[in-house]
């Protein structure tokens, strides 16, 4: 017991005297550093836009139900429809919804597809759109090309190859210069004692990694006890992901191969699951799952719109058959030199073409979701893609919550016309407590379901895999010379 | 005497059964790669042709209707594709696929194709590109890591310096070993690539010049790392610390740096947020014309200026009809501040470049990267000129209609107008920029590449005359 | 104490040993004579297990090598030609290590006593090994074995390369081993010191064992004269 104490601290004190192995755990934890506080202040400027559009919201509301309170109490009047307060035209131009993501708590650990997209949607009922789950930034697609450096780049790229790099020649660097043959004089086995190697590698990296994120998080002041599961889940899968990479190395070194040929060997490992199988699988997935251009849905949307508009009354009279409590005797209603006649037309037209247009468009989206559900499944195909995808889900930053939050919004998008349109389409003047309890959006976490345990055991199959593959090697008797 | 240690250098890799497995790997990726950018170039091409003649049925096959309604439900352009894209699909992902032209509001290109895939497509695509800039050089690692530390290890050279070779000649001899294997990838790649797109007969062609560039890029790439290779081989006290000198480097130079530089451009000169760009728009629109503000100050101004210019007292007494002439006036007017933000925009990545320039000192894979894409027109440059151009257009397209209203809308009650002027409506005919153009934006990063492939030769053979032998 | 019974080694068509007979007891010390290619090596190399024999029995401590690898290396300890530590360990540092690798426990006095028997200086121990000569490496080898009290000693070419007053010291070190009991087996080329240090001499030729002597009964010209004998074809 107290041999083995001893071995462990000298192996310690090798690793720490290795200016090798020093410098590449500094690189490491430096560019942890970068990562997270680049993140931040990703992070910072997303919450600030977020807050700002809310409050925009807010104020907006406000100063209309306050409009509505002042012309109902006869204090001020207007002269056109257009500008009247309680009017369903005001309404609908000047006082848009904002859906919004919500920032997860461990977003500090992956920026992931957050550079794509918005965290909040701006919903406007006058935007004649055929693509309604689009939203829209200001971004440099250079930045979204090259990436962002968040931690789980530096985890998921950057980890293995320094895992690989610290591990790579343990066994074959003793045979190179001679020093196994004392090694292996002693009464132990080579594959004991490459796994404790070995071992003291992962774990002195692993608890190196861990308490150094833990530091982060700190001062980033992250609410890591209030959110402990899904720290936990995120110890987890980093240790599942370290214990990959250094069990494939201690592969590798049972194999017997000289300290060159093991590098290269695990390098290109390394490049397999990193760039190979994902491109693949990309690729794969469009191949397999053939989608129609965006083109083309917005060109049938074009044409829907152009149909609608030459058999306007017919489609007029089915819109109203669907939604009878739409329809209204008020002159205003129909008079087009009236804003509100004119509006109500104009909507209308919109709407119905996007009706017609509905089906393609959403059929579009389920082929999209059913390609990407694919690449999901595929995933399993590499630990990176497997472990990324997991950490953008923790951190809230996954195309699936993107994908999943506008979705969510269009279709609270649908909701908010139907309530709206009902008001406008029978000169209803709203009232300013209407306009104080509009229907508001939440996001809905439990559509995007978690994938921890299925990643988690994924992982567990990786790692027996190459566990069973190190038995057999470890019985393999070791080349001493 | 180079010629022999060349000779000698290929024998002994050819002879290695994991060189030839990389090799050989190597070239089926390649290969791959190439098929299937030639069958997305295919497709993309015949798309666009298809969508942009629906495109513009649709426009020709509204019903009568107010012109100006026409404008505000509007058309698409679709940016078309480039043959050289098929090496690098650069920004094209990430950009936008087309750009809606309507009324009063200048749109960035929508459909990011990008947004239409799970976040594991961000790992990347098996593209020319990619095994260019990433799998080639460190396929050129694992060939000559060992180039001297092998010679070392072994003391053969010592044998080698008795027999009256030269250092330099050593590491020349080397070097050529290893050019002449990446030539004939290289020649495979571009070859095939440039034969296939003048097969696929699309309607768009580069000529030869510009793939000629555009594999000149990646062939300076390849010497610098070839050179980085021959010297620290010859550095090194061991080929397991020259492998892992030569990875850490590789890492460094393709994915540290870029990220890097791309972080640092953003915290420098970010841009606005989209609130605030729309913001600064609004403020400048504000007092200005509009189309549909007969009131405020600046439509005063331009009324007065119309009735001065017929001689009239009142809009009543125009021969045309004053709402068009207004219309189009205020669409010149707000295309005007719109181009000023955009301006402004294209001036803050222009100060990123600058970034994205310094550091590649720190890696040429940048300035080689940001040739590549000027090269098959799918940078930022590109993104830049054709929104530019759609938007000249989107001016021409809404005067034309404008006008058209100044013109047959005086005294008619709600004028609508039909197809024969949809028709007479002239299409958007998109002129890529010449690459003269594009070759003198890009001065500095050629400078760049070229300034790190003569630096890192001198290194190699300077360096390599005294390094030490045992 | 060592024990080879008909000991045979091939690769392929190629016979690196044939039929060896040899047995070491506690306090001798067996020094193989023999040019490269010999089977010096692979004799000690069978005794360490590092590669097994095509025939006949490898035994330490009369139990068998190849049956029970791990056991029998509690018994023995091993000095190659050169013998490589690790470069950022000190040369206690060193002792320690690998002592504690089989299994045993010293404490940190003891382990500078045998350094210092080993003939290391202590401020020397203390220094790492990365600027240590040979000489000083193989004290520590010496001292590595000297701590796990291995009851066998296998050396290879120990003093290939070291000066003569290095080399007359490590002499001296064997002798004193051998005293207390230990068995020695080592591979050599150096004839003066193996009629001075062995007890018993074997001169093998192209994996055989052709003739062995004690080494009280033969002077060092007449071991001379019968190994080049013996060389010739």
């Amino acid at each position: 017991m107290k041999e083995n104490r001893t071995v462990i601290r000298l192996e310690l004190i090798q690793l720490f005297r290795n200016k090798a192995f020093l410098g590449l755990i500094l690189i490491l934890l430096v560019l942890m550093t970068l990562a997270t506080w680049n993140t931040d202040q990703y992070f910072q400027v997303k919450r600030a836009e977020v807050k700002t559009q809310l409050q925009l919201v807010e104020e907006n509301d406000k100063r209309l139900a306050a409009e509505i309170d002042s012309l109902n109490g006869g204090l001020a009047s207007y002269e056109t429809s257009y500008t009247l307060p309680s009017s369903g035209v005001r309404l609908t131009y000047n006082n848009h919804r904002v859906t919004w993501l919500p920032f997860s708590s461990f977003s500090l650990i992956a920026i992931g597809q957050g550079d794509l997209y918005s965290n909040y949607k701006k919903i406007v009922l006058y935007f004649n759109s055929s693509y309604e789950r689009d939203s829209e930034e200001l971004v440099s697609p250079l930045e979204q090309l090259f990436g962002q450096l968040d931690l789980a780049f530096v985890w998921v790229y950057l980890l293995p190859l320094i895992i690989l790099l610290t591990s790579f020649n343990v066994l074959s660097l003793e045979r190179e210069t001679g020093r196994l043959t004392l090694i292996a004089s002693q009464p132990i086995r080579i594959w004991h004692w490459v796994l404790l190697k070995i071992s003291i590698r992962f774990l002195t990296i692993l608890v190196l990694i861990i308490s150094f994120l833990f530091l982060l998080l700190l001062v980033f002041e992250v609410d890591v006890l209030g959110n402990l599961l899904v720290f936990v889940q995120l110890l987890v899968t980093l240790f599942m992901y370290t214990a990959f990479w250094f069990f494939l190395s201690f592969l590798i070194n049972l194999a017997g191969f000289s300290s060159g040929k093991s590098l290269i060997i695990l390098t290109s490992t390394w490049v397999i699951f990193v760039f190979l199988l994902p491109s693949v699988v990309n690729q794969l997935a469009k191949e397999l799952n053939t989608i129609p251009s965006r083109l083309e849905i917005i060109n049938h949307h074009q044409a829907m719109y152009n149909e609608m508009e030459s058999s306007q009354d017919v489609e007029m009279e089915r819109l109203y058959q669907r939604h009878p409590d739409w329809r209204s005797d008020d002159p205003v209603t129909s008079d087009l030199s009236n804003s509100t006649g004119w509006n109500i037309d104009y909507l209308a037209k919109q709407y119905i073409a996007q009706i017609k247009h509905r089906s393609v468009a959403d059929n579009y989206e389920n082929q999209v979701e059913s390609r990407n559900a694919w690449v999901e499944v595929f995933r399993v195909t590499s630990p990176a893609m497997i472990i990324q995808s997991a950490l953008t889900d923790m951190a809230g930053t996954s195309g699936r919550y993107y994908r999943s939050f506008l979705k969510q919004s269009q279709e609270y998008a649908h909701g908010y016309r139907h309530y709206v349109f009902k008001g406008l389409f029978t000169n209803h003047s709203f009232t300013a407590n209407e306009i104080r309890q509009l229907p508001v959006f939440t996001f809905d976490y439990q559509r995007v379901p978690g994938t921890f345990k299925q990643d988690f055991l994924i992982m567990l199959a990786y790692l027996m895999v190459l566990l069973i593959l190190c038995f057999v090697l470890s019985k393999k008797s070791q080349k001493i010379n | 005497m180079i010629g022999h240690v060349a000779q000698h250098e290929l024998r002994r890799q050819f002879r290695d059964g994991r060189i030839r497995t990389l090799l050989i790997v190597v070239t089926l990726m390649l290969i791959a790669s190439l098929v299937l950018s030639l069958r997305d170039y295919q497709l993309a091409s015949n798309q666009y042709q298809k969508n942009l003649s629906q495109a513009r049925k649709n426009w020709e096959s509204q019903s009568t209707k107010d012109p100006h309604d026409a404008a505000h439900d509007g058309t698409y352009v679709i940016k078309p594709l480039y043959p050289l894209a098929m090496i690098d699909k650069g920004i094209k992902q990430f950009s936008g696929q087309v750009v809606h032209l309507g009324a009063h509001e200048r749109k960035q290109s929508t459909l990011n194709e990008a947004k239409d895939h799970s976040g594991l497509f961000r790992f990347g695509e098996l593209t020319p590109s990619f095994i260019l800039t990433y799998v080639i050089p460190l396929l050129l690692i694992f060939l000559g890591y060992n180039a001297f530390t092998e010679e070392k290890e072994k003391q053969t050279i010592r044998l080698l310096l008795v027999q009256g070779a030269l250092l330099s000649q050593l590491a020349l001899g080397k070097w050529l070993a290893l050019f002449l294997q990446m030539i004939g990838l290289w020649c495979l790649l571009f070859v095939a690539a440039a034969i296939s797109s003048y097969s696929v007969g699309s309607e768009i062609s580069a000529d030869v010049s510009q793939w000629m560039a555009l594999g000149g890029i990646y062939l300076f790439y390849f010497i610098i790392f070839i050179n980085l290779i021959i010297w620290i081989s010859a550095k090194a006290s061991s080929s397991g610390m020259s492998l892992t000198v030569l990875l850490t480097l590789w890492i460094i130079i393709t994915l540290i740096i870029p990220k890097a530089s791309t972080n640092l451009a953003g915290w420098s000169y970010p841009f606005p947020t989209l609130q605030t760009f729309r913001d600064n728009i609004n403020e400048d629109q504000t007092n200005g014309l509009n189309g549909h503000n007969f009131w405020n100050e600046a439509a005063q101004d331009f009324q007065q200026k119309v009735l001065d210019e017929y001689g009239v007292e009142s809009i009543e007494d125009l021969p045309v009809a004053y709402g068009g002439l207004l219309l189009a006036e205020g669409e010149k007017y707000e295309s005007e501040i719109y181009t000023k933000h955009f301006d402004l925009l294209q001036s803050q990545y222009e100060k990123q470049r600058s970034i994205y320039r310094w550091c590649g000192l720190l890696s040429p894979m940048l300035p080689v990267r940001f040739l590549s894409m000027a090269i098959a027109r799918t940078d930022y440059g590109f993104l830049w000129h054709f929104e530019d151009e759609a938007e000249k257009y989107r001016v021409e397209f809404n005067t034309a209609l404008n006008m058209n209203i100044a013109e047959n809308a005086k005294g008619v009650n709600r004028y609508e107008a039909g197809r024969e002027l949809w028709a007479s409506i002239p299409e958007f005919d998109y002129k890529w920029q010449p690459p003269q153009e594009i070759l003198r934006d890009h001065t500095l990063e050629f400078a760049s590449v070229l300034l790190w492939a003569i630096l890192s030769f001198l290194l190699t053979v300077f360096f390599t005359r005294n390094i030490q032998i045992v | 104490m060592l024990e080879a019974i008909d000991l045979s080694k091939s690769y392929g068509t190629h016979k690196a040993l044939q039929d060896l007979n040899l047995r070491v007891a506690s306090g001798e010390v067996y020094c193989l004579l023999g040019a490269n290619g010999a089977g010096k090596t692979t004799t000690i190399n069978l005794f360490l297990n590092f590669i097994s024999p095509s025939s006949g029995e490898v035994k330490i401590n009369g139990v068998s090598v190849n049956k029970k690898p791990v056991e029998t290396k509690k018994f023995i300890a091993y000095i190659p030609e050169n013998l490589i530590l690790y470069p950022d360990l000190s040369g206690l540092e060193n002792l320690t290590y690998f002592t504690a690798l089989a299994s045993k426990s010293r404490d940190i006095d003891h382990l500078e006593n045998l350094l210092q028997k080993s003939g290391l200086h202590m401020d020397a121990a203390r220094k790492r090994v990365s600027g240590y000569s040979k000489g000083m490496r193989q004290k520590v080898g010496i001292a590595i074995a000297l701590a796990k009290e291995a009851k066998a000693l296998l050396l290879d070419e120990p003093t290939s390369g070291l000066d003569p007053k290095a080399s007359n010291e490590f002499s001296d070190l064997l002798k004193a081993l051998s005293g207390d009991g230990t068995a020695v087996l080592m591979a050599t080329h150096d004839l003066f010191r193996a009629q001075d240090t062995g007890s018993n001499i074997g001169i093998m030729k192209k994996g055989q064992l052709l003739e062995d002597y004690l080494a009280k009964e033969i002077t060092l010209p007449d071991l001379e004269k019968r190994y080049l004998d013996l060389m010739k074809d």
